[in-house]
């Protein structure tokens, strides 16, 4: 397996709250190899988000990064310092935000937006050069009469553009890794196919690592390499993505791509909904994480929390005493 | 120079045994105040002609992206927001003329079940109360117990235990809010329910169990439903016909697999084809179409096909002549120059 | 993360009716013999007011605001007859009588021979230059002003919320009346006003009303007339406050629902609207009283609230003013006073926001 451009060793991050300690992650790992997408799947409260903000180390109290490594390039984020990790923010690993229409600075241009990145990264860029370099990204983008436009304002662009605009700036500086967190969710469905066909392309173009964050299981399979699934701060499943749908093994995932409408299904096939409610993140049961809703759930499931291990051949990995 | 849509033929399915909401040429247009006097300068025409009808016991499917008009049609038919101009009859009784003394006394006729599952139960109010305030609005009760009693049997159709019927609604999840949501529509036992987008705000676990619930309750009621929302997956799913809206009008209305097997007009098309299939081998395979640039504005609509300036196969006649919604195929309508 | 959602995650759990009854499914008690708990049976269910009080109360500053307000007033109201119960007799040196407590701890008896005394053990704080017990005219001037205050502050909760609220959720002619009526009392110098009213119409409304029971001769009925164009002056920024939210409210989600459910317009007001209103508006007039309070002061001050013989605090500061260099005593103690209590209000006011308002950090 070539050498990871990420590596995240069993992340632990903790959020201590006047209820309790949530666990929002607890104990995950995985790997994104340089130029590859990787699906982090899972529904609300898994922790997917806060996995990402803890690479970033954008983790703010109460929330704590208790344990754990992030390696990216070889070094751990854990060990740098404040100077350091801004360096790093935006020039080598870049992030983009579910609401565009919040991630904007709405008194200051787009272009400037843009050509600030480059300058704060590029110390020896002048003005005009980080402004070319804004109309290029607002190019790439496909805003069409980009050299125009770079002097709009955030809210002259409608939501489809603000979020190419947001691209754009987190690609400014030709980062190794893209982390994208939900980044079409708030867009209509055709404007969400435009988007995902312009990160494609251009991680393509420029071999950038993309860390695609989502619920929609329709998304991870037209865009990823890779999958992992997370339930409950905990991966419950790592696979390649075709394997992930043909072949799943963790019973969540059984479970999620059962439960979802598809737009090829016949008509009058009834959904199988995965019984239960959300789980608890302030009282979690002391087993598997799936336990109290998995209708394979053995005693052992109970007692003890499954590891990941490997399924069928390959990659395929599931955290199950019971895997398909 | 206004364009009208031409009233569309009135096919053999739509006759006044088995349709139970009739709506033609719904407008809703909002004005948009300006100048020194506030004088209406320019109008969002939210909705701008539309026409659907919908069979007693069936789910009509309205689906469309953001900016299509789908909610406000689904509010305009109910009246809670009152049309520009137009027609909606349910059960035969034009609603658009009636006052709104005479629209309320009709409310326990048609219900809606609303989209956020957070904003749409009063946080003063425990579930126990919010089910209560329709059936006190229209029936009397000789005492509390039976009262209560009526509310804890809707609360066990949708699934939740009446015991709970004292708590506040920040204490429940999403769902079971929404199931709450559900009840409340149900108390009275209406014959028609616009569910706006009823799913979309849950994860994606729990929109499996809620889409059940309603199918279930369609079934055992014998409801009818308009189900609106842009999930063009689920509503397919729950819907046996679907309706199809771009900036204000309907552009597409046919049964559920007709519409996904042969969608007629472009934009159909496009939109089938931008959704993600969870399946990675046809994923690969697939050719998209990606429409260029971006919904226009409802104030300033294009003339004539007002989604000509996207189409690929747009010609001179599409941007003069609107095209009516017709007949196409036995029961599958679509209002196109070139279908197809 | 909310404590209430820790609560409602127990309560999903246990909320739904039909647990999967699969023969596979093992239950939890069957493996450690543990009984699954019983869900928050026998929790009560908070309301969203019971849920605000508890957060208040642990707002140490507010808890401990209030207690020193609530210590005035009742020092205030059961002071004085205790007061008066204290001491024994003493011989007025001018008259030559000799009077008992209940006359010398009076807030308006005089005693001239005893000017300007420092604290003792028969006149607690002192006296002014009357020879007036400072300590009685302390409480006697904070029942007046707390009185003011409350009475303002029913004005204009009371004519706030129902011209606010039906202006948010109406418009039209009502709207437009709050808007200019706004309008007028921003550019008019509301102190200004009230000096005018209290000016030209005080003593005629003292000797008009003084056969009034309650109001008497005291310069009440004058104080009332201030309290009322306070009133008038200040319900114009409640009721645009209550309009704001009031137009808020009317496009929540839960509010169209009534309408759904075929509520009347007024239900929706009374029992949607203005519940949810109503923690906005306590904030509020919270923070106004100390305004108020300040305000009355203000105007005795200036000589046209509380005549002599009555006490307020203003009305003391004025007095004591005038001896500020030779006994600083008199205007200090009165100043200090003032100064709690309005600080008090500022801080009870801002942990009743935090605590009311459900948007703030946990």
């Amino acid at each position: 397996m070539a050498e990871n451009l990420l590596e995240v060793n069993n992340l632990k991050t903790y959020f201590y709250t006047r209820g309790g300690t949530v666990k929002a992650v607890d104990d995950v790992s995985f790997g994104i190899r340089a130029g590859e997408t990787l699906g982090i799947v899972g529904e609300s409260g898994c922790g997917k988000s806060v996995t990402a903000l803890s690479i970033m180390r954008l983790i703010a109290r109460p929330g704590k990064i208790v344990a754990g490594e992030i390696n990216f390039n070889g070094e751990d984020i854990m060990e740098k310092n404040q100077n350091e990790l801004t360096d790093l923010r935006g020039s080598k690993i870049s992030m983009i935000f579910q609401d565009p229409m919040t991630s904007l600075n709405p008194v200051y241009t787009v272009g400037f937006q843009i050509a600030e990145t480059v300058k704060r990264h590029r110390k020896d860029v002048t003005h005009e050069q980080a402004w070319r370099r804004a109309v290029e990204m607002l190019d790439l983008v496909r805003i069409p009469d980009a050299k125009r436009r770079a002097k709009n304002y955030p809210h002259e662009f409608s939501g489809g553009m603000r979020q190419r605009v947001m691209i754009a700036i987190s690609l400014a500086c030709n980062p190794q890794l893209l982390i994208a967190d939900e980044p079409t969710t708030a867009l209509d469905v055709t404007i969400q196919a435009q988007i995902l066909e312009l990160m494609k392309g251009l991680s393509k173009e420029f071999g950038t690592a993309v860390m695609l964050i989502t619920h929609d299981l329709g998304v991870v399979a037209g865009s990823c390499q890779d999958v992992i699934v997370m339930y409950a701060g905990h991966v419950v499943e790592s696979a390649p993505v075709k394997q992930l749908y043909e072949t799943p093994a963790h019973p969540y995932t059984i479970g999620l791509l059962q439960s979802i409408p598809r737009l090829d299904d016949q008509r009058g096939v009834k959904l199988n909904p995965i019984a239960g409610q959300p789980p608890d993140l302030l009282n979690p049961p002391p087993g598997c994480p799936y336990a109290p809703r998995c209708p394979r759930v053995q005693t052992r499931c109970w007692q003890e929390r499954p590891e990941l291990v490997q399924v069928g051949r390959g990659t395929q990995a599931a955290a199950c005493f019971y895997p398909s | 120079m206004i364009q009208q849509t031409p009233m569309p033929p009135v096919p053999p399915a739509r006759d006044a045994n088995t349709t139970l909401v009739d709506v033609r040429g719904l407008k809703v247009h909002f004005p948009i105040k300006g100048g020194l006097l506030g004088r209406p300068v320019a109008h969002v025409k939210a909705v701008d002609g539309v026409d659907l009808f919908v069979r007693r016991g069936e789910t009509l499917g309205l689906v469309g992206e953001s900016g299509c008009g789908k909610s406000t049609t689904g509010r305009a038919i109910l009246q809670l927001i009152r049309p520009t101009s137009g027609s909606v009859k349910l059960g035969g009784t034009e609603l658009t003329t009636l006052s709104e003394r005479e629209v309320r006394k009709r409310r326990k006729d048609m219900q809606m079940i609303f989209q956020d599952p957070f904003a749409s139960l009063d946080p003063r109010f425990s579930i126990g109360q919010i089910i209560a305030e329709p059936l006190q609005n229209y029936k009397k009760y000789n005492n509390k117990k039976e009262l209560q009693d009526e509310i804890s049997h809707l609360l066990e159709i949708v699934g939740l235990n009446p015991f709970f019927i004292n708590r506040f609604a920040h204490e429940f999840s999403g769902g079971q809010r929404q199931r709450i949501g559900i009840a409340r529509a149900l108390a009275l036992h209406p014959s028609f329910i616009v569910a706006d987008e009823p799913v979309s705000a849950l994860d994606v676990s729990i929109q499996a169990q809620v889409l059940n619930l309603l199918e279930d309750l369609q079934e055992e009621f014998g409801l009818t439903y308009l189900f609106v929302a842009h999930n063009l997956s689920v509503v397919k799913h729950i819907s046996d016909r679907v309706a199809v809206m771009y900036l204000g009008r309907v552009v597409e209305l046919a049964k559920s697999e007709a519409l996904y097997e042969m969608p007629l007009h472009p934009y159909t098309q496009a939109l089938l084809s931008a959704i993600p299939v969870p399946d990675p081998t046809i994923e690969e395979r697939r050719k998209r179409i990606i429409l260029e640039g971006d919904v226009p504005s409802p104030v300033n609509p294009p003339p004539g096909c007002n989604f000509h300036p996207r189409c690929w196969k747009a010609q001179e006649i599409c941007r003069e002549v609107i095209p009516p919604l017709e007949e196409k195929q036995f029961g599958h309508y679509a209002a196109c120059h070139f279908p197809g | 993360m909310d404590t209430r959602k820790e609560q409602g995650q127990d309560l999903a759990q246990g909320a739904m009716l039909g647990r999967v009854p699969d023969p596979a499914m093992i239950s939890m008690d069957e493996v450690s013999g543990m009984a699954e708990p019983e869900l928050e049976r026998s929790k009560r269910p908070a309301t969203p007011l019971q849920d605000s009080l508890r957060r208040l109360r642990r707002d140490k500053r507010a808890m401990v605001s209030l207690g020193i307000l609530v210590f005035m007033v009742l020092i205030a109201l059961i002071g004085p007859p205790i007061y008066q119960h204290i001491g024994g007799p003493y011989v007025n040196q001018i008259t030559g009588q000799t009077v008992g407590p209940q006359s010398y701890h009076n807030y308006y008896y005089e005693n001239l021979a005893d000017q300007d005394q420092g604290p003792s053990a028969q006149y607690w704080l002192g006296t002014d230059q009357l020879g007036r017990d400072i300590l009685a005219r302390l409480m006697q001037g904070i029942l007046v002003s707390i009185f003011v205050a409350l009475f303002v502050e029913v004005f204009d909760v009371v004519l706030g919320i129902s011209i606010g609220v039906l202006a948010g959720y109406y418009g039209g002619l009502i709207d437009q009346f709050l808007a200019r009526f706004t309008d007028i009392m921003l550019a008019f110098p509301g102190l200004l006003f009230i000096i005018m009213v209290a000016g030209i119409f005080g003593s005629s409304a003292d000797s008009f009303f003084s056969h009034v029971p309650v109001i008497g001769p005291n310069g009440n009925a004058r104080l009332l007339l201030v309290g009322i164009v306070l009133g008038i002056v200040i319900w114009p920024f409640t009721a645009r406050l209550v309009r704001g939210q009031t137009l808020q409210l009317k496009e929540q989600q839960f509010v169209e629902a009534a309408r759904t459910s075929g509520t009347t317009n007024t239900r929706i007001i009374l029992r949607h609207i203005v519940p949810n209103l109503l923690s906005i508006v306590v904030v509020t007039a919270t923070l106004n009283l100390s305004n108020t309070i300040v305000g009355e002061a203000g105007i005795s001050l200036l000589g046209l609230g509380v005549q002599p013989p009555g006490s307020s605090l203003g009305k003391m500061i004025a007095d004591g003013a005038q001896n500020i260099t030779s006994y600083p005593r008199e205007v200090i103690i009165p100043c200090i006073v003032l100064t709690l209590i309005v600080l008090c209000f500022c801080f009870l006011g801002d942990g009743m926001r935090d605590a009311f308002d459900p948007r703030s950090k946990d």
